[in-house]
């Protein structure tokens, strides 16, 4: 592997690792209890983790046995041999090898901070150097942040968001990614645009997100202010709920014991470096704003 | 037989063989523009590429009957044109990925997908062609 490689961090639910730049989410599925994802590499290496929520004490011997006679049933319904050698690294972690007609290396963890059992391997073709790539990428795994929040990271966009939000909705498009958070009736919304040259070509990127934006900020009376970004340009946004039908809405939320979450605030902006327009909104009642921790964390571009 | 299922399968779709291209394949691969084109840059950022309409009997009298133009005109995007310029027989897919992931600083992925579904649907439309690169002899 090239040692000038460039890494960035990639996952899925708060769990991340150190891959590659060019290495691609393709797969993911699940939520935060039981889930998987998967990244690809250019080549034919890729890296798979698999997760989910146990309480209690759990034989992780035995688990890992169990996922591997699983591997070695499939392969022998293929007519192929399977092998697989187990070692102990300590009580909370087994590392793992096998090899059938590809071959792999892995770890099998359980985070008692999170409460998930996690498998994550990488795997290659028997060419493949996989020793050297995954004694780079496994001991950089993270299964959940110091400080609770959740880390994201897929296509170079690396964001955190505060506890307790549970990822809603997500769209993973060719050059346009958008993830929605909740909690209750906060709502957290990321989205990243790729080609900003072409789409701002004719447009002033005020008049381009109002575009978009519209329809989905058409329940709250909002302005829209021009800022600097570290001297790159965006735009701030604060509004609150504005039709009667938005206050009954508010009302309605009261009466279910939860906070209305009427206020609005975002950003957006354009990073020159990436050629990408980010913007972050959050949706929240008056004391849970938390848009300028959400943008102190997000990572638009590496500095060199 | 093969010769036979060859002009069979261009009618009838269930007897056409599946595609064995693997992805090294498609990456070698070179999208070459339809030589009977006409293509121009109108401005810019875009290209106006020129489809002549058939020009045999019935070509010529459907044309006649009901005043089709002799061109049908495809106006391409900005991204769209820079894809058309470089598919000029010399630079295989990789090269066209690459070279777009450079430009636009798109993810390879991200370049790779959405260009091969472009250059597909050109494809399709029968304005690009692709040749292949005979295999490496082991």
């Amino acid at each position: 592997m090239n040692e000038k490689c460039r890494f960035s961090k990639t996952g899925w639910q708060g769990i991340v690792a150190d891959v590659p730049e060019d290495w691609c989410l393709t797969t993911v599925s699940g939520d935060d209890k039981t889930g998987y994802f998967r990244i690809d590499s250019t080549s034919t290496l890729l890296l798979e983790t698999k997760w989910s929520k146990s309480v209690g004490k759990v034989d992780l011997h035995a688990k890992l046995e169990a996922y591997l006679e699983d591997l070695k049933k499939k392969a022998k319904k293929k007519k192929q041999s399977f092998e697989y050698k187990i070692k102990s690294k300590d009580a909370e972690s087994l590392n793992f090898t096998w090899r059938s007609d590809r071959k792999a290396q892995g770890r099998l963890w359980k985070c008692d901070q999170c409460n998930r059992i996690m498998i994550a391997q990488l795997s290659g073709a028997p060419g493949d150097d996989i020793a050297n790539m995954a004694s780079l990428i496994m001991p950089t795994y993270k299964d959940h942040s110091d400080d609770g929040w959740r880390i994201w990271g897929l296509y170079g966009l690396e964001a955190e968001v505060p506890p307790d939000y549970i990822l809603e909705k997500h769209k993973l498009m060719s050059g346009y990614i958008q993830l929605i958070f909740r909690k209750q009736n906060d709502k957290i919304i990321i989205e990243r645009w790729g080609l900003a040259n072409t789409v701002l070509r004719n447009n002033p990127l005020r008049d381009w997100y109002m575009e978009r934006a519209i329809y989905d900020l058409k329940a709250y009376k909002f302005k829209m202010e021009n800022i600097l970004f570290e001297e790159e340009q965006g735009l701030q946004i604060t509004g609150n709920r504005s039709s009667i039908k938005e206050h009954f809405k508010s009302l309605h939320e009261l009466a279910m014991f939860k906070k209305p979450s009427h206020k609005l605030d975002g950003y957006v902006w354009l990073c020159e470096e990436t050629n990408k327009i980010f913007s972050i909104q959050t949706m929240h009642s008056k004391k849970e704003n938390r848009i300028n921790e959400i943008l102190e964390r997000i990572v638009c571009h590496q500095n060199e | 037989m093969s010769r036979l299922q060859n002009i069979v399968s261009q009618y009838v779709p269930f007897v056409r063989k599946k595609s064995t291209h693997t992805r090294e394949d498609v990456l070698r691969s070179k999208p070459t523009r339809n030589p009977v084109l006409e293509w121009e840059r109108t401005s810019d950022v875009e290209i106006k590429l020129r489809i002549p309409q058939r020009n045999d009997y019935i070509g010529r009298m459907l044309c006649k009957v009901f005043h089709a133009p002799s061109h049908k005109e495809i106006l391409l995007d900005e991204v769209g044109s820079d894809v058309w310029e470089i598919c000029d027989g010399t630079n295989n897919f990789e090269a066209i990925v690459n070279a777009m992931c450079k430009k636009h600083k798109i993810t390879r992925r991200e370049c790779e997908v959405s260009v091969g579904m472009y250059l597909k649907m050109l494809g399709e439309r029968k304005l690009l062609g692709f040749q292949l690169g005979g295999r490496k002899k082991k």
